[in-house]
């Protein structure tokens, strides 16, 4: 039974951390503009190709 | 010479000969063309290659190419100073501090078409001016920047990216789209509160059904209660409040709203399951509740995340901050804010520029009024007439003395009569909303008639049958299943091309039975071509070719559309001087010969004779050479291929087509008889488009308008859908409920049938999710609902019909 009890507390601390992780997230406009980071990805990638190769 | 760098990009396309523009991708006219090295379609594009060039940007051509973004039109570098970016009132009215003495600003960018330009944008813009923070937001062509005032100068930041083609527009009061973005986060922070709440509860949940079957330490049981209470309270008193508050809001309004019947069955769930909760006995809901305010959440998110580019772009067009003109003091031209200039000043405008002022020409110069009447041809205003705020400089910097600024202008009371249009329109009652009437009607008599039955049976049972009844007969499914049909049917829409700014406005597009085309253009090619042409008898085949040749090196200097068809042809050798652009034709030397070309009210008025031959012919354009009329052309815009057909797919769905144009009476006749279309009007005024609408609606007849000009922005807004193009005039986007990326009709033939599909995926759903709600709701009354059963049944119900609402709406 004890262990019942130790094992809800921390599931309800985890979702508390969670939730709180998610506020973070959405506070800070992360799942605002899903377009454009996803295209900034690629060319990211390019460009450090590209830089390795000048060298 | 220089007049040929401002050619209108149709134009410039049509007069190449093979090369491609290194920077846009148009053809290069012939005057430009330089061999094996890169050559440019104008004077703009040029200068972006080369700034490119220099800062070792190269990189954005391989990147475009990469992406398939393809080519847009040629830059347009306005060449503004800014200078009043740097003025202390403009940073304290648009800027917003921010740390460290930063400041954060908003702009529109023109010309934003695919990520290259993203990657382009914050590069500059970070690595060469020095910029804290930058991000483009692509969908919106809205870039963020957050600066250091200090250190670098707003002005010089505007004019790099204004070098590139990416002329900045500040953006200021986004009251509207901050809340929208408040409203969506606030949403998304919502839903992912409800669904960890609701995995946890239904963990719980599996734990006490089980301990149903296999028995279960009755308080170890209480325990699981009591957590599932806690877990449930953020999920019923935050995540749902969007609920409440559209049921308590619709009731205030005296209108049932879906919120009403979800608020009943969320509380009475909640209310049910705490009673158990604290007396221990009885039935507990909570993990009904939660996945069901879980799942009624993610469809609102949907929706709204569907409506959002459409909804996005209008905004951002309100969000516009005043322009700037360029006024003309003393011989000095300094940029002014729009609302600083007064009656009386004198203004310029280049070519490209939309003219922002209604005034009078102090000089000749080519104008095109399409966007403010509808006709497409420029027209060349002389000195002392009048130019309307609208149109758009064709040619040649115009100067013009303002006569009417501001509020005062034929635009501005354009923009107040499409308003006025707006608040006019009939309402719909949305489909779900007047199914939710009939559903909270219903419920509420099976409510109380299962009270009397089991009043009679066993008084103690009354409260919990009551509740489980509520429960189950939560129209969760319809919540869920409609927001999903309508989110789904717009995102198809969208990647056809068809952008729709709201639910109501798709729901609205399954009604239309009429519709009325404003321009004549979008059911022509959109080109000019020669169609057919005759020739003087007495000349040979040789000398036809060489009027031909004649006539196009002249036409080069001509900018008139008609001209373009003319351009087609292999151009003389011989050098062309002594060129008079004239109202109706063009006049000069190709080589030694005089060339004519023009109307043959030109020719009469020119004394040229015109012979019988060419009299009787069809046609419009007649050339003279040397004073002698040696050929005719019929020259028009011709019937786009699809047109017939896309008028052909409207006839099949039972919509009228009608003309409605500000177009010519004789181009509308034209293109009507060419169509077959037997109600067609021309040089219609905005006043008669409007009152034409209000008409059909009296006669019960719902219509879609399709426009782009100011003068439709009105009859937009009134019809019961109004379509525009995405390159249309601002006030008719904005006014408009749906624009389209693609020319033509049908585009809006497909609008119709998603709409009537996704109406039909909705009416199927109702029917299967109150066959649902009936076996349920006969289950609660006959008093055989356990939560277990509602906790099957919901999400059963829910799953078909959210099934059938993703595979259904397609056409």
């Amino acid at each position: 039974m004890n262990i019942l009890y130790m094992l809800m507390t921390l599931a309800v601390v985890f979702i508390l951390v969670f939730i709180g992780f998610y506020l973070w997230a959405v506070r800070g406009g992360q799942f605002d503009d899903l377009e454009s980071p996803a295209h900034k990805i690629l060319l990211d990638d390019r460009q450090t190709q590209k830089d390795k190769d000048g060298k | 010479m220089s007049e040929r760098e401002y050619l209108p990009s149709a134009a410039r396309a049509a007069t190449g000969t093979g090369q491609a523009c290194a920077h846009c991708g148009l053809a290069v006219p012939a005057g430009r063309q330089r061999g094996n090295e890169p050559s440019f379609c104008c004077a703009g594009c040029e200068a972006v290659y080369a700034i490119l060039h220099e800062t070792n940007l190269d990189d954005y051509y391989a990147l475009r190419e990469d992406l398939g973004a393809g080519t847009r039109g040629p830059a347009r570098v306005t060449g503004k100073t800014f200078s009043y970016f740097d003025e202390p009132e403009f940073l304290k009215r648009y800027a917003e501090p921010r740390a460290e003495g930063r400041v954060a600003l908003r702009f529109y960018l023109e010309g934003v078409h695919c990520a290259a330009c993203s990657w382009l944008v914050e590069k500059v813009l970070l690595e060469k001016q020095r910029v804290a923070y930058a991000h483009l937001d692509i969908g919106r062509s809205v870039v963020e920047i957050v600066y250091d005032p200090l250190t670098t100068k707003l002005s010089s930041i505007a004019r790099v990216l204004d070098s590139f083609g990416y002329t900045p527009h500040p953006l200021q009061d986004d009251s509207v789209s901050r809340a929208r973005k408040k409203e969506a986060r606030s949403l998304l922070l919502r839903m992912g509160v409800a669904g960890s709440m609701a995995g946890n509860i239904m963990l719980l949940a599996a734990a006490l059904y089980a301990g149903e079957f296999t028995g279960m330490d009755p308080e170890q049981a209480n325990l699981f209660r009591w957590v599932s209470f806690g877990l449930s309270l953020p999920a019923v008193f935050y995540a749902a409040l969007p609920f409440y508050r559209g049921a308590w809001s619709g009731l205030r309004a005296k209108m049932l709203h879906m919120d009403l019947p979800i608020s009943l069955g969320i509380i009475a769930a909640f209310s049910v399951s705490v009673a158990a909760t604290v007396m221990e006995r009885g039935e507990v809901y909570y993990d009904s509740l939660s996945i069901l305010i879980f799942l009624l959440l993610v469809g609102r998110l949907l929706l709204s995340r569907a409506t959002a580019r459409a909804a996005d772009a209008a905004e951002t067009l309100m969000e516009q901050a005043p322009q700037t003109v360029r006024r003309e003091l003393d011989g000095i031209i300094s940029e002014v804010q729009l609302a600083a200039a007064e009656a009386g000043d004198t203004l310029v405008f280049l070519p490209g520029d939309v003219v922002t002022v209604d005034g009078v020409a102090l000089q000749n110069g080519w104008v095109t009024e399409a966007h403010l009447s509808g006709e497409a041809d420029p027209l060349l205003k002389s000195a002392g007439e009048v130019v309307y705020a609208g149109s758009q400089i064709v040619t040649m910097p115009l100067r013009l003395q303002a006569t009417a600024t501001g509020g005062y202008t034929r635009l501005a009371q354009l923009a107040e009569m499409t308003r006025r249009a707006a608040t006019e329109r009939a309402t719909i009652v949305r489909l779900h909303d007047r199914i939710a009437g009939y559903f909270v009607a219903v419920v509420l008599t099976l409510a109380a008639l299962t009270a009397l039955i089991w009043w009679r049976i066993d008084s103690t049972q009354i409260l919990w049958n009551v509740a489980a009844l509520l429960v189950v007969t939560c129209p969760c499914a319809l919540g869920l299943a409609t927001p999903v049909a309508l989110s789904m049917a717009m995102g198809r829409a969208a990647k056809r091309g068809i952008f729709i700014k709201s639910a109501d406005a798709l729901e609205r597009a399954a009604k239309v039975k009429h519709a009325l085309l404003d321009k004549t253009g979008t059911l022509t090619s959109g080109r000019m071509e020669v169609l057919s042409a005759r020739f003087d008898a007495e000349l040979s085949a040789m000398d036809q070719e060489r009027v031909l040749e004649q006539i196009s090196a002249l036409e080069r200097f001509a900018i008139h559309p008609i001209a373009t068809a003319l351009q087609q042809h292999k151009p003389s050798a011989e050098t062309v001087t002594d060129v008079h652009v004239l109202g109706q034709g063009i006049e000069g030397f190709v080589g030694e010969t005089k060339i004519l070309v023009g109307s043959k009210r030109l020719l009469n008025d020119l004394e040229v004779r015109v012979p019988e031959w060419a009299a009787s012919a069809k046609a419009n354009v007649l050339a003279a050479v040397n004073g002698r009329v040696a050929a005719v052309f019929l020259i028009a815009d011709p019937i786009s291929p699809e047109a017939q057909k896309a008028l052909r797919a409207l006839d099949e769905r039972g919509i009228s087509v009608e003309l409605l144009s500000g177009d010519h009476a004789d181009e509308v006749e034209r293109v009507a008889d060419a169509l077959g279309i037997a109600e067609a009007r021309g040089e219609v005024t905005p006043e008669q488009k409007l009152a034409r609408i209000a008409e059909l609606e009296r006669a019960g007849i719902a219509t879609a308008m399709f426009g782009d000009g100011v003068n439709d922005a009105a009859a937009l807004s009134r019809a019961t859908v109004g379509v525009s193009a995405a390159e249309a005039a601002d006030v008719a986007r904005s006014a408009a409920d749906v624009f389209v990326s693609r020319r033509g009709p049908e585009a809006f033939g497909e609008l119709v049938s998603l709409s009537r599909n996704t109406l039909h995926t909705i009416r199927r759903n109702v029917v299967i999710a109150i066959f649902y709600n009936s076996v349920g709701a006969g289950l609660a009354m006959a008093g055989l609902i356990s939560p277990l059963v509602a906790a099957l049944l919901m999400p059963l119900s829910s799953l078909t019909v959210l099934t059938l609402a993703v595979r259904g709406s397609k056409p």
